[in-house]
């Protein structure tokens, strides 16, 4: 009884080594960087719906018309998507809280009543406490803490992740409103140019042929409309399950226009920033450590497998106490199996991680690239070639004016100067698209072209459930 | 028709676009000048001096100058010519045949030999308020002054060359010798640019002749180099004539450019009475009772032109191989007058009033037309002018009412251009422009200056009837179809 109780206590000594974290002071960091970067605080929910004051958020930023910022914004506070992201905190939190939990004693007891013959029953009773597991605890606590930090990391990446996803969600619906709008100004300019042909036919001027020709052109750019309505419609429902909105709050109002880019570009080096700020690479490296301590975890296992110690008792004629052990013998499995795949495990991670680096850097230049193309090609368009297309159009006027240039030719400078815009919509879009990813790599966050994560494949699989 | 018809090398591709728009526009220099914002340029009011306010600085060209086969002066050309040359002090420029917005040229006599100085340069040129261009000329004219001498007449003339390429000098219809002809090539070598040469001859013959470039002539003639001649009788009759000297010509400026394309071969859109267009010719007069003589000369590039006088009919009395014996004096309405060609006419100035005298060519009396516009007579296109208009800033609907109204619609078209312009008349707008001018006859003329317009007496201008004459003749002016 009292090395019971003394195993009892000792095992709460044991377990009491130091509090694991809150689920407040786990998901701070998280919220905090997001605060500071963002300009919004998401929240960890413990339950499906968002909480009163995070929907009053959201109903407030949907009140005005939707831009990049909004959707960023809004993402992050609704997707759920982000939750799932977070809801991998608690595994890991459980994960912690279960690695540092003494391991359960065995308790056995046996009663035996004689068959024949007289006398009493014999009583067998029994205490055991796994004692491998309870020497490797704080290794495996210090793996699993190692591990919840990774996850921790994971976890501010993927909110800047899915801020990123949102602004460019938001740029892509707003690019194909942009185009859905130029398609019918020059289906309109067709259709204008068509129907003075109609006219000018019923009154016997022009031939059949030259008013079949006008609504030839006019029917195929009306054919471009409906194509451009329906990408523009796919755009929104993409933009509005990466908001996490469904139903009425799905009717996004978009913001008229994209804000021009500015005049600058910023000057610090990328992809240097994007390394040094890199989560994924940060958790990669907490990774590894867990995955060392895991090494050392085999190592100890394989050569002190299975030993309990306990207590024993039993009354035959009278009681009897002793001390028990037990001892699983090493003599096929010396743990060549567990210390080979914990090793192995190291060596991928250590690859993954190198793998990792070069992605980040990959991106980095990619965005780089990417910003400064669309960065000139959106101001010059901008200040010289639309400009100069609405000119262009003025002048036409005049000459027109003069009898120099019939109403067709003017639609269709008209139909260039909308095409010219819609270059600059382009341009402008892309820029904010390799903006939101150049951004998103300064916070530590990485995306591919397309706003996915790139880092599938690199986390270590939790899925096994092992937690030792 | 145009326009519509150039769809069909659009259909390709959004990227053909606007490239092969207007391509006759785009063709020729386009000297666009724009300064800053978009200049709504309505009939500008500029002073009717020949130094333009609206006149482009002058381009450094670096472009083929010298037309086909001139070999240009090497090096940046001087400005051209703002003003036309002043007579010189001492030298003589007295004559009786009147140049209207042109001028005489002046003499000196040196031992017998009246001599004169051509100078062939580069010049800015009026045709009329609101049209200036670079163009050539001689003595800072176009036409050159009119050279006015009498038969017998020895005659030298220096002609310097200050264009941008090899020039000379013909005289068209003048019996010369044959060195003396100005043919480039074939009686002389060409003057160099910044040479002078002498021509020398006496004029045996009387008559109406012309001078003009022989080398390049389809670009030097183009711009303007072309004067008339008039070589009195030795024995004049004392009748007093109103002598008049008139040169024909035709050119091709884009609206908005500021120099005539001397490669136009077929659409001329100004037309001149030396080198003037109507409203900015000078009006011929008489006095009632009057012989006018009309001397017209045809250097136009491609056309002839059927000038038609309104008023009177008038007599063929002279050609450029000389003068018509009286019976064989064609009576007429209209003269034709080929290219390469002089005509001269007589009338007596009988009848007093405004008279107009044009080319009959439909689309000589009218200004910088442009051809590029699909006939929108008869259609109803009024909601296709909206949505144009809903698209196109600034644009209208036009053409329906045929082209009446076009010169007075103050839309705003290119600067420095003209087109369809005419001019105020004392019963409202006179929509004509181009090869035309007025023959004014009065009683009375003032002793110099416009005399205005005429003065009509009572019941003499074609009057809207009234229903009671309308009653009384038996008319119904509202017969149905």
């Amino acid at each position: 009884m009292r090395t019971t109780v003394a195993l009892m206590v000792t095992a709460g000594l044991l377990g009491a080594t130091g509090c694991a974290p809150s689920r407040d002071e786990l998901f701070a960091p998280v919220r905090e960087d997001a605060r500071a970067r963002l300009g919004v605080a998401p929240e960890w929910r413990s339950e499906g719906r968002a909480s009163a004051q995070v929907s009053e958020q959201v109903d407030a930023l949907l009140a005005e018309p939707l831009d990049a910022d909004a959707a960023a914004r809004i993402a992050v506070l609704n997707s759920p998507r982000l939750q799932a992201e977070y809801a991998r905190l608690e595994a890991a939190r459980a994960r912690l809280l279960g690695a540092r939990t003494p391991p359960n004693p065995e308790v056995e007891a046996e009663l035996r009543f004689p068959v024949d013959g007289g006398g009493g029953a014999e009583v067998e009773l029994g205490a055991m406490i796994p004692l491998t597991d309870l020497l490797t605890l704080g290794t495996a606590s210090s793996a699993a803490g190692a591990e919840l930090r990774a996850r921790q990391r994971r976890a501010v990446a993927a909110t800047l992740r899915v801020a990123a996803q949102g602004r460019m969600a938001y740029l892509r619906a707003a690019a194909a409103e942009a185009r859905l709008a130029v398609r019918r100004g020059v289906a309109e300019a067709a259709a204008a140019s068509a129907q003075l042909a109609e006219e000018l036919r019923r009154a016997g001027n022009v031939t059949e042929f030259d008013r079949l020709l006008e609504a030839a052109l006019a029917e195929d750019t009306a054919v471009a409309v409906r194509a451009a309505e329906a990408e523009a419609a796919a755009a929104r429902a993409d933009l509005a399950a990466t908001l996490g909105l469904h139903g009425r709050r799905a009717e996004l109002r978009l913001a008229a226009e994209l804000p021009a880019v500015p005049p600058d570009l910023d000057p610090r080096p990328l992809e240097e920033a994007s390394v040094a700020a890199s989560e994924a690479l940060a958790a990669a490296r907490l990774e590894l450590e867990a995955a060392g301590a895991r090494v050392g975890l085999a190592r100890f296992r394989s050569v002190l497998p299975g030993l309990a110690v306990g207590v024993s008792a039993e009354r035959d004629e009278g009681w009897g106490v002793g001390p028990a052990v037990a001892l699983e013998v090493p003599l096929f499995d010396w743990g060549q199996g567990e210390r080979a795949e914990a090793w192995a495990e190291v060596r991928r991670l250590q690859q993954a991680y190198a793998a990792q680096a070069l992605d980040v850097r990959a991106a980095a230049r990619r965005t780089e690239a990417r910003l400064v193309a669309a960065h000139a090609r959106a101001r010059r368009l901008r200040e010289v070639v639309v400009p100069l297309r609405r000119r262009l159009l003025a002048r036409g006027v005049l000459q027109y004016n003069a009898m120099n240039l019939s109403p067709f030719e003017l639609l269709i400078l008209r139909r260039d100067l909308f095409e010219a815009e819609l270059r600059l919509v382009e341009a402008t879009a892309d820029f904010w698209m390799a903006q939101a990813g150049a951004e998103a790599l300064r916070g530590g966050a990485l995306l591919d072209d397309d706003g996915r994560g790139a880092e599938a494949g690199l986390e270590r699989s939790l899925d096994r459930g092992d937690h030792r | 028709m145009s326009g519509v018809s150039r769809r069909d090398v659009l259909v390709a591709g959004a990227a053909l676009g606007s490239a092969l728009l207007s391509g006759r526009a785009r063709a020729q220099h386009d000297h666009d000048h724009d300064h800053g914002p978009e200049p709504e340029a309505p009939a500008p009011a500029v002073p009717t001096t020949p130094a333009p306010s609206s006149a482009p600085a002058p381009p450094t060209p670096a472009s083929d100058q010298g037309g086909h086969g001139g070999h240009g002066a090497s090096g940046p050309h001087p400005p051209p010519r703002r003003t036309p040359r002043p007579t010189p002090p001492g030298w003589r420029d007295d004559g009786t045949v009147v140049t209207p917005n042109g001028a005489r040229m002046p003499w000196r006599e040196v031992d017998g030999v009246k001599v004169f100085h051509i100078v062939a340069e580069p010049i800015v040129h009026t045709f009329v308020e609101g049209l200036t261009v670079e163009c050539v000329g001689y003595n800072g004219r176009t036409p050159g002054p009119t050279i006015e001498v009498t038969q017998g007449d020895r005659c030298r003339f220096y002609v310097t060359n200050r264009l941008f390429a090899e020039t000379t000098v013909h005289w068209h219809g003048l019996l010369v010798p044959n060195g003396m002809d100005g043919v480039g090539g074939l009686t002389q070598p060409s003057i160099p640019p910044g040479e002078t040469f002498v021509y020398e001859f006496t004029f045996d013959n009387a008559g109406t002749f012309m001078y003009h470039a022989h080398f390049d002539e389809m670009t030097q003639i183009a711009l303007g180099l072309m004067g008339m001649i008039v070589v009195h009788p030795r024995r004049r009759p004392p009748r007093r004539v109103r002598d008049y000297a008139l040169m024909l010509h035709e050119w091709r400026v884009e609206p908005g450019a500021a120099r005539p394309n001397p490669l136009e071969m077929l659409e001329f859109n100004v037309l001149t009475m030396n080198s003037r267009v109507f409203p900015g010719t000078e009006p011929l007069v008489a006095e009632r009772g009057d012989l006018v003589r009309v001397r017209l000369g045809n250097l136009s590039v491609q056309n002839h032109h059927p000038i038609h006088l309104h008023g009177f009919h008038f007599q063929l009395v002279e050609t450029d191989g000389g003068p018509v014996p009286p019976s064989a004096r064609w009576p007429l309405a209209t003269i034709l007058v080929p290219v390469g060609t002089v005509r001269v006419f007589e009338f007596v100035a009988d009848a007093p009033g405004d008279w107009a005298m044009h080319c009959h060519m439909l689309h000589h009396v009218m200004n910088q037309m442009g051809h590029d516009l699909p006939n929108m007579v008869g259609a109803q296109a009024a909601a296709a002018h909206r949505r144009i208009s809903a698209l196109v800033p600034g644009y209208m609907g036009m053409g329906q009412d045929g082209m009446s109204g076009m010169g007075e619609a103050h839309m705003p078209v290119p600067e420095n251009s003209i087109p369809m312009k005419g001019g105020a008349g004392p019963f409202g707008f006179i929509d004509m422009g181009g090869m035309m001018t007025i023959v004014k006859v009065r009683d009375r003329l003032p002793a110099s200056g416009d005399p205005g317009w005429y003065q009509h007496p009572p019941g003499a201008v074609a009057w809207a009837a009234s229903p009671a004459e309308l009653r009384r003749d038996g008319i119904d002016p509202d017969v149905q179809p």
